[in-house]
């Protein structure tokens, strides 16, 4: 057909918007541009008729040909699958198709537990401090005022390497060392593994972690212990959690005390992470018993300190909902995965 | 230990419940693990059986006729226990009757016969564990009458008592406390016998104690003529409920006492006793190597186990256990009973060494009451003795520390009372709380108070004690919490954590799966591992599996690739940052080593519909090491030949990060088949490790900026046939020396094949040219790019592939 009236390119208008919606594919598009905006294409074509025009004729019909080509054009630029460079859409793609599996790591829950529990300690003014998981008699109990044949000592039933070296029973000996190499005002933890001869079962484990705290200066009393303890309670549990503490017993502080934390979960109501007390056993803790202060060189007339200690695997059930601690070291990578 | 609330009320006058009272028992210290009610349900009535025939469809069911005394016609009952028997009187549950919430007797047809409810056994009935037959009650029971009108109401109310609180093993120790913790004053119960002032013990039998240390005080009294029989019901229901087991009336009454007053006690035959002399002496001193126990056990003694002796042999291991040949009989009529305070550590010795801990052992080791408490117990047994079993309480009693012992006084001073607990306590309260412990203060000066401890709380030693004591009474949750230790302080950031936190992050970033495995292997996994290192071992191993201390981290990551393996979970790559141990002669602990530990097995990218799988390998498990020291801020890791190493196969090498602390230095290679073997391992595992130890507590240094480069590089490739020994680190050195404007040498390939000749490779690598002044052209790297080729060529008999 010729194109060479102001109607004919009406005509071709509509032809053109017909073909434009129809296109499907790259294919479809690229044929579209080639028909109409190639070099040899339609309306390049058009041009060519301008000559055989009267004048007047020629003026209208060539601002009529312009305004044609430049609205194609400009659909055809604009069209969203313009967008994505030349790929116009295709068919074959197909995006639920599984991504290349990436291997994807994981932190063990003790080692996230663990991070939290010094995190918040560190952020309260606590240093941290280490000590040999290998270690003497002296340490693990005689400078914490448990001598020979106390019978505090059946609490904690231990491996021995020798007559007088064990693996540790608790993190308490790096008080002592702590104490050894620092003068007061002392404010640190201890985070570290420690050992217990017992059988292997759901719910114990020949070794587990602990984070254990101190903290030696001029008139700390129990107020503060019970202040620190309800600050880190609440920023790691919630802020509105409560507190109980009861009396208890352990040779190397006097008072002695258990620390119950109110339930995460249920808050206090009763649930079965709770066995519907409300409340759940997550500390020890005490002021340091003055034989301890003195066995590490500090004066117990003119210092008092505070000490606690929790462990982290017991927090680590209770805050994943785990129902047995040999996951834990079992390292199945089902398991690990999760966290 | 399992207290009755009964029991308790013999001893204060409380109306709180008994859980009331277990929670005020928990808050005092005294952890209340349970609270088991004893209630006999409303309808359970004494009833006599009145015949028993066969079941005519069951062998090991009775047919029953049962008067339960409600005049009307015996009840037909259908009965399973083999102790049913015409004429014994029983407990009955009748029809309606409510046994548990879920549990209501009604009536049942069993085996096509009716029966009209359940003759009860002790379980049934919360009164024992007993369930082997039904319960058989005493005769002089009226038939009819409810069961509760001879079983009342109580509660067993389980205690844990920390190793302090000796003194609170005991009825009367918990007593004690609820008497402190409700206010009401405690009763004394115990009995003083009727003496036969004509028979005095003195002339009956010598009680002499060699060792007085040993044996602070020794009580003793006869009691003569004892009939021995069962004990009355309500004493073996007290016994059972505490859960003892009923034996006679003379061995029961001793229980009794330990139970009431914690004071284990010891009865004689009296006429076994030889010459009726009783010496208390050690094992050396008697010259006595082995003693045969009550249990029939020959144990082998120390010198300084002590025994308590007549005129001829030992007859007891003196506060743990009683010997063979001395014990009270069915024959037995006349008893000398001991009472003793024998000395914690000695009795702990002997109970430890031997291992052997009886409920005597128990309490002597965390100390009795040497003073009252002791006269209490032998006096009240001796009463219960003459009352319950017939006997005559010889005049007089033993003992060999007649005069009082000395008071325990101990200062207190209210300001530092104040001072550790947080809160102010004026003395007079200090007073008035001690006081209903029993613990007497006197003020002697402003701010000092002597305090009177009674002797039977061997945990109250010094000024600390006390100060506990006044915190327990005033009660943890009534203090304050101080607001001054909420206040968050300065964060002091520990490099050991940051460092370790980074390693950490890094290889899970790179798809390892952190583990945390024990420190306590085999000596067979050890040995296979690490044969030539001598080990931590453990002298009381759990079993034999955790014998020794790891001395490496290899061992804990086979045995997890082998654990997931046998679970069918494949392609493991896993890390750990844990310790190793070996002696350390310089300080007779150990030396322990901070050891990252990598392992890898199967792939590394699995295979997917658009990829092909990556398996593990040593170049990916290089890569890794790469990256982490990479991530770390550790510049310079390198990797060179490594001889031999047992835990490797050929494809190995020792490993080496410079870092400001010190080389971080480790190995890493596959695994050698025979040794996954022995983990059983079928697959290959690259494994690596690095000591970390110094590098953890050694602080990160700032990152080196450097400018990045104003002008591009230019990049030449170059391939050589070279000798097979020329390694990749070589040609990298040696290229890189040629020119200061070389900044990297890569290489990209390496081919072994046919066309070339034996013993040579080919190896492609490109090196990258630039200049920090210009953008460098061809003729600028061209004297560079010769040097290379004529170095290659001459030093290292390599020949450029055209």
């Amino acid at each position: 057909m010729e194109y060479n009236t102001v109607e004919s390119l009406e005509t071709l208008r509509k032809e053109a918007a017909a073909e434009f919606d129809a296109i499907a594919s790259g294919q479809d598009a690229e044929n579209f541009r080639v028909k109409y905006l190639g070099k040899k294409g339609i309306l390049r074509d058009l041009v060519k008729s301008l000559g055989a025009m009267p004048p007047e004729e020629r003026k209208v019909f060539g601002a009529a040909a312009n305004a044609l080509r430049g609205d194609i054009e400009g659909r055809f630029s604009e069209a969203p699958w313009q967008n994505k460079g030349a790929a116009a859409p295709d068919p074959g793609f197909d995006p639920t198709l599984p991504g290349y599996p990436f291997p994807s790591g994981s932190l063990h829950p003790l080692a996230t537990i663990r991070r939290q529990i010094v995190d918040i300690l560190v952020s309260m003014g606590f240093s941290i401090a280490y000590g040999p998981e290998i270690e003497s008699d002296y340490y693990n109990f005689q400078a914490l005022n448990m001598p020979p044949l106390h019978p505090a000592r059946d609490m904690q039933d231990t491996f021995y390497m020798s007559e007088n070296t064990v693996l540790r029973t608790h993190t308490s000996p790096v008080q002592i060392r702590v104490m050894e190499g620092q003068k007061p005002p002392i404010r640190a933890i201890m985070p570290g593994r420690v050992y217990r001869n017992e059988e292997i079962s759901a719910r114990s484990y020949c070794m587990f972690h602990q984070v254990e705290g101190l903290y030696v200066d001029e008139n700390v009393s129990f107020a503060d212990l019970k202040g620190t303890l309800l600050a880190f309670s609440r920023r790691f549990f919630d802020e509105n959690t409560r507190i109980k503490i009861r009396p208890s017993f352990f040779p190397f502080t006097e008072p002695s005390v258990e620390v119950d934390v109110e339930c995460f979960l249920c808050k206090g109501k009763g649930c079965s992470i709770c066995k519907q007390s409300g409340w759940l056993e997550i500390l020890g803790a005490g002021m340091v018993h003055p034989n301890v202060l003195k066995s590490g060189g500090i004066d117990p007339e003119k210092y008092s300190g505070f000490a606690f200690g929790m462990g982290i695997e017991r927090i680590a059930l209770l805050k994943y909902g785990i129902d047995d601690i040999r996951l834990f070291y079992e390292n199945d990578v089902r398991f690990l995965r999760q966290f | 230990m399992k207290i009755l609330y009964s029991w308790l009320k013999d001893f204060v006058d409380i109306t709180a419940p008994a859980h009331e009272v277990a929670n005020a028992l928990t808050s005092a210290g005294i952890e209340v693990a349970s609270v088991t009610e004893v209630s006999i349900p409303q309808g359970v009535r004494v009833a006599r059986v009145v015949s028993r025939v066969q079941h005519p469809n069951a062998d090991k069911l009775s047919l029953c006729k049962v008067d339960a005394g409600d005049g009307g016609e015996p009840l037909q009952i259908v009965c399973g226990a083999p102790n049913v028997a015409e004429g014994l009187t029983v407990a009955l549950a009748t029809v309606g009757t409510q046994m548990a919430p879920d549990f209501k007797i009604g009536k049942a047809k069993l085996r096509g016969v009716e029966s009209f409810g359940m003759i009860c056994s002790e379980k049934e009935l919360g009164l024992s564990d007993n369930h082997a037959g039904i319960m058989s009650l005493p005769a002089d029971y009226k038939v009819g009458a409810p069961l509760s009108d001879y079983i009342p109401y109580d509660a067993v109310i389980e205690i844990e008592i920390t190793p302090n609180r000796g003194d609170c093993l005991s009825v009367l120790g918990v007593a004690r406390e609820v008497s402190a913790r409700f206010g009401v004053p405690l009763k004394n119960t115990a009995k003083r016998p009727q003496e036969r002032t004509d028979d005095p013990i003195s002339a009956a039998i010598s009680v002499n104690v060699e060792s007085e240390s040993r044996c602070p005080r020794y009580l003793g009294r006869l009691v003569r003529g004892v009939t021995i029989a069962p004990s009355p019901e309500w004493m073996q229901r007290r016994l059972t409920l505490a859960g003892l087991r009923p034996i006679n009336n003379v061995v029961d009454i001793t229980n009794y006492i330990l139970i009431q007053y914690g004071q284990p006690m010891h009865a004689f035959d009296y006429n076994s006793i030889s010459d009726k002399k009783i010496h208390v002496k050690t094992a050396e001193s008697a010259g006595a190597a082995n003693f045969t126990t009550l249990d029939g056990v020959e144990r082998k003694l120390a010198g300084d186990d002590l025994l308590i002796c007549d005129g001829k042999r030992p007859v007891a291991l003196a506060g743990v256990m009683g010997g063979a040949g001395s014990e009270i009989t069915e024959a037995t009529k006349d008893v000398f009973l001991e009472c003793a305070f024998f000395e914690q550590g000695g009795i702990r010795k002997t109970s430890k060494r031997l291992g052997l801990s009886t409920d005597s052992s128990y309490r002597f080791e965390r100390g009795v009451d040497p003073a009252q408490g002791l006269a209490d117990a032998i006096d009240t047994a001796a009463s219960l003795m003459a009352e319950l079993a017939g006997g005559n309480v010889s005049g007089g009693m033993i003992d060999t520390h007649p005069k009082p012992f000395d008071d325990k006084v101990i200062t207190l001073r209210p300001s530092r009372t104040g001072k550790i607990i947080g809160v102010e306590f004026p003395a007079e309260n200090i007073t008035l709380s001690l006081k209903s412990l029993g613990i007497k203060c006197l003020k002697q000066k402003n701010d000092l108070l002597t305090c009177t401890v009674p002797l039977f709380r061997h945990d109250i030693q010094e000024e600390a004690d006390l100060i506990e004591e006044v915190g327990r009474q005033y009660g943890y949750d009534s203090i304050k919490p101080s607001t001054s230790a909420n206040v968050d302080l300065v964060r002091q950031p520990s490099t050991a954590e940051i460092n370790r936190d980074a390693a950490r992050h890094a290889l899970c970033y790179f798809g390892l799966n952190e583990v945390m495995t024990n420190s306590m292997v085999s000596e067979s996994k050890r040995k296979s591992v690490t044969p030539d290192i001598e080990p931590v071992k453990i002298l009381n191993p759990l079993n034999p599996d955790m014998a020794e201390m790891r001395t490496s981290m290899a061992i804990s990551l086979l045995e997890t690739i082998a654990y997931n393996l046998n679970r069918k979970n494949v392609n493991n790559r896993i890390f750990e940052i844990g310790k190793v141990f070996r002696p350390d002669p310089k300080s007779n602990l150990a030396d322990e080593r901070d050891i990252l530990a990598v392992a890898a097995e199967g792939s590394c990218f699995p295979q997917s519909w658009g990829s092909p799988a990556v398996q593990n390998d040593f170049f990916v498990l290089k890569g890794i090491l790469e990256a982490f020291a990479a991530h770390c801020g550790l510049e310079g890791i390198s990797f060179a030949k490594m001889e031999s190493a047992p835990l490797y196969g050929n494809e190995r090498a020792a490993v080496t990060i410079k870092s400001a602390s010190g080389a971080i230095c480790g190995t890493m290679g596959r695994v050698s088949d025979q040794i996954c073997k022995s983990f059983g391992i079928k697959s290959a595992v690259f494994y690596a490790e690095l000591d970390l130890t110094a590098w953890l507590s050694a602080p990160k240094p700032l990152p080196e900026y450097a400018p990045l480069p104003k002008f591009p590089a230019l990049e030449r490739d170059f391939c050589f046939v070279m000798p097979e020994p020329l390694s990749a680190a070589e040609v990298c050195t040696e290229t890189m020396s040629a020119s200061p404007l070389i900044k990297a040498v890569r290489p990209f390939d390496v081919y072994r094949g046919e066309k070339l000749a034996a013993g040579t490779k080919s190896v492609a690598f490109s090196v990258e040219f630039r200049s920090p002044e210009k953008t460098l052209t061809d003729a600028d790297v061209a004297e560079a790019c010769g040097k290379i080729i004529s170095v290659m060529e001459k030093k290292h008999g390599a020949a450029l592939r055209k």
